[in-house]
C-alpha cells in the first residue's frame, strides 16, 4: 500500500483514502468561510445536515481564541483534534498559498481508531491540494 | 394541476432535466443571465455575471496569473479541456480545481436558484472549463437554502450587500481577532466598495464576502454606507428587488393561475396554451420515461418555500429587535 500516495488525485479518492482509515465514520471537505461541504464520504455524528455546521462553529472559536493568543502576529493553526465520547474529530486546515478556506473533517471510532494514523494520512492528503 | 397556479423558479425549471437525466445547459435570458450545466442529470456547473467564476477565483486572487489563464483557454476551449491544461501544466491540482467549481457553482446558483426568470435548455452544451465535480440538484437547493438562512441569521437587511462597506475608523474595545477573508475586507474597503465588488476585486466567491461583511456588521466592525454605486452592486440590487416582486405577485395566486403553466414534460399536454404567453423553459422534445415516478423529495418545497422565507423574516427581524 502507498501510504503517502504520490499520483494526482480528485476529491472523491482524497475521501475514499480516508474512508479506508481504520475505524473511520466519515470523512468531508468542507469550504469552512461559507460552511460548504464540498465532498462527503461515510456518515456524519448525528443527522449529515449538522456535521458541517458543528465542525466549522469549533474551528472559528478555535481561531477566535488563536488570533487572541497571538496578537498582531497571524495565527496558524493546522489541525484541531475533539476527543468525545463518540469518537475522534480531526479537523485538518489546509494552507494552500491563497486558497486557505478549505478543511478535510475526519470522524474516527474511539476504540477502533487510530488518531497518529488518521493526522499522517491527513497530511499526505493536504499535499494534494497545493500545485508545489 | 392545482401546484401549477404560479410561474417557476429556476431551480424548478432544473428539475424535469435532471430528472431526465440529460447533458446540457440551462441559459438564463432574462437579466442577470447564466447559465446552469447539467452532465448526466446532475448539477456540473452554473455561472452569473452577478457571482464569482472558476476564472475570478483563480486569477483576481492571484492564484494564477491571468496569462497562464488565458492560454489555458486558447488550448482547451475548444476540446472543453481548460482545466486539465492548468492541471497538466502543473499551475493548480485537480482537488484545488475541483473544490473551486464548486465553491463557484454554490455561489451561482445562490442568485439564480430562486429566480422567476425565462430560460433556454440546450442540448450537449458543455462547460469549457471541463468536467468538474457534479452534484445532485437536491443538495444544491439545500445548500442555496442554508446560505440564504445563513445571510438573514448574520445580519436581516440584505440592502447591506450592495451599499458600500464603512469599517469603524476606532474600536471601542482593545482587541479584535479577525478571520483571514474579513481582514482582506477591512483592508480593501475604501468606503465606496460594496461586498459586491469587494469579492470580484479580491476573487473571492460574493456569498463568503457577503457573509463576513453581515457579521462583521452585527459585531459593529463595519457599517452600511451609501448604496454602492457600481455597474455589479446595481445588478444584483436590480435583480433582488424584481425576485422581491415575483415573491410578493406569488402569494396572490389568484391573477395568475391560469396563465402560467408550469412546463412540465408531459407530452400529450403539448398542444394547448403555453406557447403564446409563457415565456419559459420550452418543453423537452423526449417524453421522460423517470418523470413518472414521483419525487417525493421535492414534493413539498413548493408551497414550503414562500412561509419558509418569511419565517426566516420574522426571525431575523425579531432578533434585530
Amino acid at each position: 500500500m502507498n501510504f503517502w500516495g504520490a499520483g494526482v488525485l480528485d476529491i472523491d479518492e482524497c475521501l475514499h483514502r480516508l474512508m479506508a482509515l481504520q475505524g473511520v465514520h466519515g470523512a468531508s471537505l468542507i469550504d469552512f468561510p461559507s460552511g460548504s461541504v464540498i465532498g462527503a464520504a461515510g456518515r456524519g455524528p448525528g443527522s449529515r445536515d449538522d456535521t458541517p455546521a458543528d465542525a466549522v462553529g469549533m474551528i472559528h472559536a478555535t481561531m477566535q481564541t488563536a488570533a487572541f493568543a497571538t496578537v498582531g502576529q497571524p495565527a496558524h493553526v493546522e489541525d484541531i483534534v475533539i476527543t468525545a465520547g463518540n469518537g475522534y474529530h480531526v479537523m485538518r486546515l489546509l494552507s494552500t498559498e491563497v486558497e486557505a478556506r478549505l478543511v478535510l473533517y475526519v470522524w474516527l471510532d474511539r476504540a477502533v481508531g487510530n488518531l497518529v494514523m488518521a493526522q499522517r494520512q491527513l497530511s499526505a492528503i493536504a499535499s494534494q491540494f497545493s500545485a508545489n | 394541476m392545482s401546484k401549477s397556479s404560479r410561474p417557476p423558479l429556476l431551480r424548478e425549471s432544473l428539475e424535469p432535466w435532471c430528472a431526465a437525466g440529460v447533458t446540457g445547459a440551462l441559459r438564463v435570458l432574462d437579466p442577470p443571465g447564466g447559465v446552469v450545466y447539467v452532465v448526466d442529470g446532475r448539477i456540473a456547473y452554473a455561472e452569473t455575471p452577478v457571482a464569482s467564476g472558476v476564472e475570478r477565483l483563480l486569477t483576481a486572487s492571484g492564484r494564477l496569473p491571468a496569462d497562464a489563464w488565458r492560454a489555458a483557454v486558447t488550448a482547451g476551449r475548444a476540446q472543453h479541456r481548460i482545466g486539465p491544461e492548468l492541471v497538466d501544466a502543473g499551475l493548480v491540482t485537480q482537488t484545488e480545481l475541483e473544490a473551486l467549481g464548486v465553491i463557484a457553482l454554490y455561489d451561482a446558483a445562490f442568485f439564480l436558484f430562486d429566480l422567476v426568470v425565462s430560460a433556454h435548455f440546450e442540448h450537449r452544451a458543455r462547460h469549457p472549463v471541463g468536467h468538474l465535480r457534479t452534484l445532485d440538484l437536491r443538495s444544491v437547493c439545500q445548500e442555496v437554502d442554508r446560505r440564504k438562512r445563513l445571510l438573514a441569521d448574520a445580519w436581516p437587511d440584505a440592502a447591506i450587500d450592495t451599499a458600500a462597506v464603512l469599517p469603524q475608523r476606532r474600536l471601542r474595545s482593545q482587541c479584535v481577532a479577525l478571520t483571514a477573508l474579513q481582514w482582506e475586507v477591512v483592508a480593501n474597503a475604501d468606503r465606496r466598495r460594496s461586498p459586491i465588488d469587494l469579492a470580484r476585486l479580491l476573487g473571492r466567491d460574493t456569498f463568503t464576502v457577503m457573509l463576513e461583511v453581515r457579521r462583521m456588521a452585527r459585531t459593529g466592525l463595519v457599517e452600511p454606507g451609501r448604496p454602492g454605486g457600481s455597474a455589479a452592486a446595481e445588478s444584483v440590487a436590480t435583480v433582488r428587488a424584481k425576485a422581491a416582486a415575483d415573491v410578493a405577485t406569488t402569494a396572490l395566486p389568484i391573477v395568475q393561475s391560469a396563465r402560467h403553466a408550469r412546463p412540465e414534460p408531459e407530452p400529450e399536454r403539448a398542444p394547448d396554451p403555453p406557447a403564446a404567453q409563457a415565456p419559459h423553459v420550452p418543453l423537452p422534445r423526449r417524453a421522460l420515461r423517470h418523470e413518472a415516478a414521483p419525487r417525493p423529495e421535492l414534493a413539498g418545497m413548493p408551497d414550503t418555500r414562500v412561509s419558509e422565507q418569511i419565517l426566516t423574516r420574522l426571525i431575523a427581524g425579531l432578533g434585530a429587535l
